[in-house]
């Protein structure tokens, strides 16, 4: 026969309630953990006072309608909250006993208290997140680098078969003296572009290799925007179009600088390369959310269609001719897009056909 | 291309000219309708199913992208609809699938006749004047009760709960197989689940419909249901006794009750 004094002082918690959660019965040993005096608990309290919501969402969710359809559910892992609010990680197992309709009279429980178990399976559970999410990553990392290598290839190719070409020719003498010069002039041209998807790519390799935190550093947006300007100024002036920033001369933020010169040329540029007379601007301001930093360009280029839009932003746009027919690699965005991953940054972008478009980034940042 | 009715393992009880069907909420299968369906037999075709994820569905038919909204689950009703033939049906929904035939009853609103809404929430968190009841703390504690419980279900027994849809024994003999769905699916489900607002389409539902507020739900508060009442152009709220989130569970003829009278009211 088991004493009062055994069932009390059981080594495990024991626990009676009613299908609405209002406890009935509860030993001492149970009553210790959740710290309440046994007349403050039977009668009063439901299960509820000592759980967590999302525990007891769980279990109208899912602990009663399994009493109802088995009868008993075993090895729930739940948290008992004390009256201090300290928690008591335990196994619950349960019975129903049910009226003659087959309705729920009451629950039978016992808990077993496994909180140093419990700490390892969050350890094994932390451990099988990372490393999924790791998995992850690199199945993304791995896409991204056949994309890029796919891009590479494709947009390579074409310049170098054509000054290939005019080489032999010019070797052939096929080319007359007076137009040699011409004809380099047109070679060039034909690598400018060739030339600027090289230097991404550098960066981009730079920015995967080195380790970021030694590459972050404090730096002034204004200046940063300056220096983008000033190299794509030319561009601009070709096309009457100008260059205005509203950056606050104060802003100052710390992260790789050189992703963030080439995220904002390669915004700019495009922006260039599709407006045909207007203006671009680069507006940066700072968002609602604290945390956060959001860089606008605006242009009054040709714009975009949605369908067209969200393959620009996704960097997934094959290349086409600018208003000015200048030639791209079609992989800036593609570039953009891997880069704001790693600065956990996001990109979205605003389209008028005939009017313009404005891109936004979102920069986490502590300011 | 899957068969429809294999792929949600249909089953197709009763007689009737008129068919319903029943719709089973989050974490759960067909059999959360085992105390009501029954009673409809007489008089309707009655229909059950899985949603692909769950219970004994074909597990390769789900796809991540399709089932990352309710508008893909809301697929697998128009489907199902679809195969049988005809149109007239009338829904019977719970708890998340309520917002799924609301989103089935848009697409193609000629299908249906009648919705019925067990316990329904068309947005579970604060905004404004609205009150869901519930805040990311309290999802987040559920989310991590679910990932530290996923009752039944290991991938040695997956098969037998998954794979074998000609042998539902198999799977009723396995403790809490009732919830055993596969982790990955369900997180994605609660996802989709917690996460989606359907406040602004419930005022473009023309179908008639049934409301069934329970007392005490924590999911679908009192005021919940009144909302839901109140922004549908024709549906009609009534109050259970029963208490909790699954009357169809906890108080099976009173769900019963409910929505034969509903369905005799022309």
């Amino acid at each position: 026969m088991i004493s009062e004094y055994d069932f009390e002082h059981a080594p495990c918690g024991y626990l009676s309630f009613y299908p609405d959660g209002t406890i009935c019965q509860i030993n001492q040993t149970l009553l210790n953990w959740i710290q309440y005096r046994k007349e403050e608990v039977v009668g009063v309290k439901k299960l509820d006072a000592i759980t967590a919501k999302g525990t007891s969402i769980y279990f109208q969710m899912f602990v009663y309608p399994l009493l109802k359809m088995q009868g008993y559910i075993n090895e729930l892992s739940i948290d008992i909250l004390s009256s201090e609010n300290t928690s008591t990680s335990c196994l619950f197992n349960a019975s129903a006993i049910k009226h003659e309709d087959g309705s729920l009279r009451q629950i039978n429980a016992i808990l077993f208290s496994i909180s140093d178990r419990k700490k390892y399976e969050v350890e094994i559970l932390n451990a099988k997140k990372m490393a999924e999410a790791a998995a992850d990553h690199k199945e993304h990392t791995l896409q991204a680098q056949r994309r890029i290598l796919f891009i590479l290839g494709h947009d390579t190719r074409a310049p170098l078969y054509s000054i290939n070409m005019m080489i032999r020719l010019a070797a052939e003498g096929k080319i007359a003296q007076q137009e040699i010069i011409p004809f380099f002039e047109r070679m060039a041209n034909q690598l400018d572009a060739t030339l600027i998807l090289l230097a991404d790519l550098l960066s981009w390799s730079d920015a995967l290799l080195n380790n970021k935190k030694q590459a972050e550093s404090s730096f002034l947006l204004q200046d940063v925007v300056r220096e983008v300007f000033e190299l794509l100024q030319g561009n601009a002036d070709a096309k009457n179009i100008v260059l205005k920033s509203e950056v606050s001369p104060l802003l100052e933020m710390s992260s790789n600088r050189q992703v963030i010169t080439f995220i904002i040329r390669n915004l700019v540029n495009n922006s260039i390369k599709y407006t045909s007379s207007g203006g671009v601007t680069v507006t940066v301001t700072t968002g609602a959310d604290p945390g956060t930093l959001s860089i606008h360009v605006q242009d009054t280029g040709i714009g975009m269609p949605p369908e067209k839009l969200k393959k620009y932003v996704t960097g997934k746009l094959t290349s086409t001719a600018g208003t000015n027919n200048e030639k791209g690699a079609g992989m800036g965005m593609a570039l953009v897009n891997e880069f704001l991953l790693q600065l956990n940054g996001s990109i979205q972008a605003e389209s008028h056909e005939g009017i313009g478009t404005t891109t936004t980034i979102k920069l986490p940042c502590l300011l | 291309m899957f068969d429809v009715l294999k792929r949600n393992n249909v089953s197709i009880q009763g007689k009737g000219e008129e068919t319903i069907i029943f719709a089973h909420g989050f974490g759960c299968n067909q059999n959360t309708w085992r105390e009501v369906a029954p009673a409809f037999e007489d008089r309707y075709r009655v229909v059950l199913f899985d949603y692909v994820g769950s219970g004994q569905s074909n597990r390769n038919a789900y796809d991540p992208q399709k089932y990352s909204s309710l508008e893909g689950y809301a697929q697998d009703i128009l489907d199902i609809c679809h195969d049988l033939g005809g149109n007239d049906f009338i829904l019977v929904a719970h708890s998340v699938s309520c917002m799924i035939a609301v989103s089935a009853a848009l697409q193609e609103p000629q299908l249906f006749k009648k919705l019925v809404f067990v316990s329904p929430s068309p947005y579970f968190f604060a905004d404004g004047e609205y009150n869901g009841g519930l805040d990311k703390q309290d999802i987040d504690g559920l989310f991590e009760m679910m990932d530290n419980n996923y009752l039944g279900w290991s991938s040695l027994m997956a098969p037998l709960i998954m794979g074998n849809p000609e042998r539902p024994e198999l799977g009723e003999e396995l403790t809490n197989s009732f919830c055993a769905n596969d982790p990955a699916i369900a997180r994605q489900f609660a996802k989709v689940t917690f996460y989606s607002d359907y406040r602004s389409f419930l005022p473009l539902v023309e179908v008639e419909s049934l409301t069934l507020q329970c007392t005490d739900d924590m999911l679908a508060p009192a005021h919940i249901g009144a909302y839901v009442a109140e922004h549908m152009p024709n549906n009609s709220l009534v109050h259970l006794k029963a208490s909790g989130h699954c009357p169809h569970l906890s108080a099976p003829h009173e769900v019963v009750r409910s929505i034969s009278s509903f369905l005799k009211h022309e």
